[in-house]
């Protein structure tokens, strides 16, 4: 069947479901999953609390019997690097479920810059984080160590 | 295209190796509900998605999982560093280290090696989207579990990070299957399969 009609027929197919009251099939609005949208205005932590919590929003965090991070991320160069990068990431989630949020892309949009600049620095002082940003160096410094996963610290951190 | 960062999305500094610890963490590498399956799954489910909140959604979610994934590799990795085989049987890491060493290998913390069963890509928007809410709830729970079992500060930390995104994720599901639902009528949400059924022009 072609999916216009089929739409019509839904639409009359019943009569208007009011309050969500009544016997199913006709007077209820069928059981569905209900989650209310998060609101613009919602609190946000700075970044580097953000990181450390696993969120950038207060009313999302959720901790297991209270417990939280004791050490915090801390503030070295890469530290602030994850910090910026993570509230991309962070804004970049609640953005693709409310992207009419002009509020929110402006701080998007302040995040981004924040996180160029601190990526300039860190790549100059540090070495590459992507391919992209091995430059005209004598050395391939892609390979050098440490690797993120490596017990001894990456440089900056 | 994915491309390589060459950091992680949360330090992970472990000073104490203690292979009795991996022996269990290694199941969210891959196990039932670990990051391997939920990178897999949301990347998978992508495809068929009919909205755009949708796609970009399971696809920024699904590279934060691989984030994720590489998070706990490092964890596993650091763990099991350094070992003696005398640390190896104290641990009870021996059944693990005879297959693989100290390579980190995508399995249940049961043993059971990684598998697609885990995942499910059904095709249908409402179907995969409640499969997704389900599967950020039960990463959770395994989280909880191993909070339970660890005491070292160093492997808590980057564990309730993880643990915090399983919330968020839940949340922008949700998020998804409400805007999902917004376009349906809610006379019948199962009168089609947005992701399949194309309204004609």
């Amino acid at each position: 069947m072609d999916l216009e009609k089929l739409l019509m027929q839904i639409n009359s197919g019943c009569p208007a479901p009011g309050a969500a009251v009544g016997d199913l099939p006709c007077e209820a609005v069928i059981g569905m999953t209900y989650t209310p949208m998060q609101r613009s205005d919602s609190a946000k932590f700075e970044p580097q609390e953000a990181l450390s919590r696993g969120t950038l929003y207060p009313g999302l965090e959720m901790p297991w019997f209270n417990n939280f991070n004791v050490t915090g991320v801390p503030k070295t160069p890469l530290g602030e690097l994850q910090a910026l990068d993570f509230c991309i990431v962070e804004l970049g989630l609640y953005l693709d479920t409310h992207p009419e949020d002009s509020e929110a892309l402006s701080l998007y949009h302040a995040f981004q810059l924040a996180y160029k600049q601190k990526r300039e620095e860190y790549v100059k002082r540090f070495g590459p984080i992507s391919k992209h940003d091995i430059t005209d160096d004598d050395e391939y410094s892609w390979i050098s160590d440490p690797w993120p996963w490596d017990a001894s610290r990456r440089r900056g951190a | 295209m994915f491309e390589y960062e060459k950091k992680l999305q949360y330090p992970v500094n472990i000073k104490n190796p203690n292979p009795a610890l991996a022996k269990f963490i290694i199941s969210q590498y891959g196990g039932p509900d670990g990051e391997l399956g939920a990178s897999l799954r949301y990347l998978s489910q992508r495809f068929s998605m009919p909205y755009p909140e949708l796609k970009a959604l399971l696809t920024d979610i699904g590279t934060e999982e691989l984030a994720h994934l590489e998070m706990i590799g490092a964890i596993v990795h650091q763990l099991t560093r350094s070992m003696s085989e005398a640390d190896i049987k104290k641990a009870g890491y021996d059944a693990y280290f005879v297959d693989h060493t100290a390579g980190v290998y995508p399995s249940a913390a049961s043993g059971t090696p990684f598998t697609a069963a885990y995942i499910g890509v059904k095709g249908d928007t409402i179907a995969d989207l409640v499969e997704d809410m389900a599967a950020e709830q039960k990463a959770r729970v395994t989280y909880d579990n191993i909070l339970r079992l660890v005491d070292d500060p160093d492997v808590l930390d980057p564990i309730r990070f993880l643990r915090e995104r399983e919330i968020v994720h839940f949340q922008r599901f949700g998020e998804g299957l409400r805007r999902t639902t917004e376009r349906l009528n809610s006379r019948n949400f199962y009168a089609f399969n947005p992701s399949f059924d194309k309204p004609m022009k």
